[in-house]
């Protein structure tokens, strides 16, 4: 089990089969893809609050540039930053440290899932480059547009390949096949190797929340891939299979892409939920409360999620009786959900909290996305969402349930396991300051565009000249202030890097369980070493056992401790 | 406080009157819920010696403020769906639909809105339609007061049809004649725009809704047919 061997650094960072350091390579791709789909956002955010800008490298933008940048934000922030860190990095990470397993099931079978998942990220950037530029047909990828756009039918197939839109498909269908891989080995690790004596209700609430956000990709990403290879078959074969005239039929795709689409928030939400309740025990030093009902909430939210697809297309030309059904669905899901939160919020009450980063950070996300969660019920409202779809008011929305999710959940997962990870502290003054500017960025980059919206903008406009209305002063005014606040945004994460170099370079050493902290990954030395436990550990009991009368002389109560 | 723009059509007030319901419920539990978490923060900071209290949670007992909360905003949830159905039939669904005085036919094309007036016979979809595409200073003329049908298609790609004061959108599908209506209810000349993502040019993709008096529209339409089809592209099917 435990085979403490000195590796050559080859085959300990780069073909790395440590399902820690598979965990460092997803989160550093994915924070290299994360700074890159910034800067897309502040380029593109720059034309909206000054027309006519020019961006470095990329030029004025014209409405096709403009496109290119929002379809490219869009995938690069679900694919390839949430999708890596939230599910990858997180769930490689701390699975098999928390249920006591020395690696994952399959090591080898990881490593492959992160490679591929890189070779999607270089056939991304590569769609970039082709004739043509990258994909400009918003992240939803909707034909007949995505099915012809830079497509010539008299050109051959290598041509026809060759072109932004299929190089995109082909990414994201790798990257598919990556996350597959790895949700495999989660869900075979979490129910194969958990420690002796741990039962389902004493796994971790942040490891039921990745398995359950494994589970929903894995059953709803089979249609988008379906999907995609009919897409990239009308690119390249000339098929029509989303094409009318020729018996196709475009809504067809949008169906088999929400099918996958709406889960896909779920997979992202949920490791988050899952993180918050995780981190707000430890530093209230009491149980999570009802923890055994969050996760009955969970499961049924992974269910409900399944059957809400189509609020993304209530004005897309779906029978309107339909429709009825998916908003009462949509406006349903909000149940679960109004549970975890109060649980959490309850929590709160009569602890000792102590609010360090990773604590702020959690809080943060309950904070933010109960904005998001409010908002989602004027869109899930199928009647007022034909008037707001498409509009500024669901971008605000969705980056209220995104950019918490993300980075809220994110960064307090990575404050709170950093000590785990690499055995030193990262600065609590810097990681404060990274989460308090963080707070003024969304807030002021997503809060305004819902006045905009709610007064009908519409959104992937490059340019409102030819919309009077939308050229008021006020609305200029929220195009400038939300355009800052992605700066802001963009720069607070600099603090963060700062902070990572310096820790790096004298961070105090962390020691084994600097959080007094009950679950089985602080039992291991920080970092673990290569096998993880000294002695495979054992579980006695729930990881919540905060302040328990019971227990005499401190006020946490180790899963491993007999 | 309203963000919503003025009313031009019957559905429009319908949707102000849902935003005031979903925006007073949804800010009444938004305040309760950050309410009870700063109370929570501040009345549990970290006091010396201090000791949490030990609340699982498990039992009903503890939980029940929870399950209060639940069971209300479950309330809350079916009476915004209740309201949302009404909203949403009346505009969508055909037999809740009143019926139309008329009917034209909407047309999105890259880059531009196009519409089908019936011709001498009244009706639409027969051979003496007469069709305006006239760039992006096309205009949709519609009469007061009048209930309209459109019916809505594309010739290319997905566009979609929305006019702010109107109160909804619909997207514009190849392939599909999707019916909606409209009763304009002010004169005016107003934005149409196409609001779903449809190339390059997406941006610029503005013609206009002139809403006149019954007379002036008659006048309109035989001016339409005396010249025989503006049409300076052919029309998509």
């Amino acid at each position: 089990m435990s085979e403490h061997h000195e590796q050559s650094f080859l085959s300990k960072y780069v073909f790395s089969t440590d399902h820690k350091y598979i965990a460092r390579q997803y989160f550093l791709t994915g924070v290299v893809f994360a700074f890159i789909g910034g800067l897309f956002a502040i380029a593109f955010r720059s034309q909206l609050a000054w027309p006519g800008t020019n961006i470095p490298i990329i030029g004025v933008l014209d409405g096709m540039k403009y496109n290119m940048l929002v379809t490219n934000h869009g995938l690069i922030m679900i694919f390839w930053v949430a999708m890596p860190i939230l599910l990858a990095a997180l769930g490689n990470f701390v699975i098999p440290l928390m249920i006591g397993a020395d690696d994952m099931a399959f090591p080898l079978l990881n490593m492959l899932s992160y490679w591929i998942f890189l070779v999607s990220g270089v056939l991304l950037v590569a769609s970039w480059l082709m004739p043509g530029g990258g994909a400009a047909t918003a992240w939803t990828m909707y034909p007949p547009l995505s099915a012809t756009q830079n497509v010539d039918p008299d050109a051959g197939l290598i041509v026809n390949l060759l072109t932004g839109g299929s190089i995109l498909i082909l990414a994201v269908a790798v990257e598919f096949a990556s996350m597959l891989l790895g949700g495999i080995n989660f869900v075979v690790t979490t129910i194969n190797m958990r420690a002796k004596g741990m039962k389902l209700m004493d796994v971790p609430v942040v490891v039921w929340m990745l398995i359950l956000a494994t589970v929903d990709f894995m059953f709803s990403v089979g249609p988008l891939i379906a999907g995609a290879v009919m897409l990239l078959f009308d690119r390249i074969f000339n098929t029509g299979f989303y094409d009318p005239a020729r018996g196709g039929d475009p809504i067809l795709f949008q169906h088999l892409f929400w099918f996958f689409g709406h889960p896909e928030v779920y997979v992202i939400l949920l490791p988050a939920i899952g993180v918050a309740s995780e981190i707000i025990p430890v530093f209230s030093r009491k149980p999570l409360f009802a923890a055994r009902w969050q996760i009955i909430m969970a499961v049924s939210s992974a269910f409900i999620a399944f059957i809400v697809w189509a609020h993304h297309q209530f004005v897309a030309g779906i029978d309107p009786r339909m429709a009825e059904f998916f908003s009462v669905a949509t406006i349903i899901i909000s149940i679960p959900f109004t549970f975890i939160m109060f649980a959490n919020i309850a929590t709160l009450f009569n602890s000792q909290i102590e609010l360090k980063t990773p604590m702020l950070w959690a809080l943060g996300f309950v904070f933010m996305f109960l904005i998001g969660g409010v908002t989602g019920i004027y869109c899930g409202s199928a009647g007022f969402d034909m008037y707001i779809h498409d509009s500024y008011f669901v971008v605000a929305h969705f980056h209220y349930t995104l950019i918490p999710a993300t980075f809220f959940g994110g960064f307090a997962a990575f404050y709170f396991w950093f000590p785990k990870s690499t055995g030193k502290m990262l600065g609590e003054g810097l990681g404060k300051l990274h989460f308090w500017f963080t707070v003024i960025g969304i807030n002021m980059f997503s809060f305004p565009l819902f006045f905009s919206g709610l007064y009908g903008e519409h959104r992937r406009i490059f340019n409102y000249a030819a919309y009077q209305p939308m050229m008021a002063d006020w609305i200029i005014n929220i195009r400038h202030i939300s355009t800052i606040g992605a700066m802001i945004l963009g720069a607070a994460q600099l603090i963060f890097v700062l902070n990572l170099i310096i820790s790096a370079m004298s961070g105090e050493k962390a020691g084994k369980n600097p959080w007094k902290s009950n679950t089985l990954e602080w039992a291991a030395e920080s970092p673990p070493p290569h096998g993880n436990f000294a002695t495979p550990p054992a579980c006695y009991r729930g990881p919540y056992e905060y302040s328990n009368p019971k227990k005499s002389g401190s006020d946490f109560w180790p899963q491993s401790e007999q | 406080m309203n963000f919503l723009p003025e009313a031009y059509s019957t559905v429009a007030p319908g949707i102000s009157e849902l935003f005031n319901l979903i925006f007073g419920l949804t800010t009444f539990w938004f305040i309760v819920a950050y309410g009870a978490a700063f109370y929570g923060i501040f009345t549990s900071l970290k006091t010396k010696g201090g000791k949490a209290k030990y609340i699982t949670g498990e039992s009903f007992s503890e939980s029940k403020l929870v399950w209060i909360v639940v069971i209300l905003v479950i309330a809350c949830d079916f009476w915004i769906d209740i309201k949302t159905a009404h909203q949403w039939s009346s505009v969508e669904i055909e037999a809740d639909m009143p019926k139309g005085d008329m009917d034209i036919k909407i047309v999105g094309r890259q880059f531009q809105w196009e519409f089908v007036y019936p011709g001498k016979d009244g009706k639409l979809f027969t051979e003496d339609d007469v069709g305006v595409a006239d760039g992006n200073d096309g205009e949709l003329v519609l009469p007061i007061g009048k209930v309209t049908k459109l019916h809505i298609t594309s010739a290319d790609v997905l566009h979609a049809f929305f006019v702010r004061q109107f109160g909804f959108k619909q997207d514009a599908i190849p392939g599909r004649v999707l019916t909606r209506w409209v009763q304009p209810t002010k004169e005016g000349r107003i934005e149409l725009t196409c609001a779903e993502i449809c190339g390059p040019n997406h941006g610029t993709m503005r013609n206009w809704v002139k809403i006149v008096s019954q007379d002036e529209f008659d006048k309109y339409v035989k001016s339409l047919n005396s010249n025989k089809v503006a049409m300076l592209t052919p029309l998509g099917e």
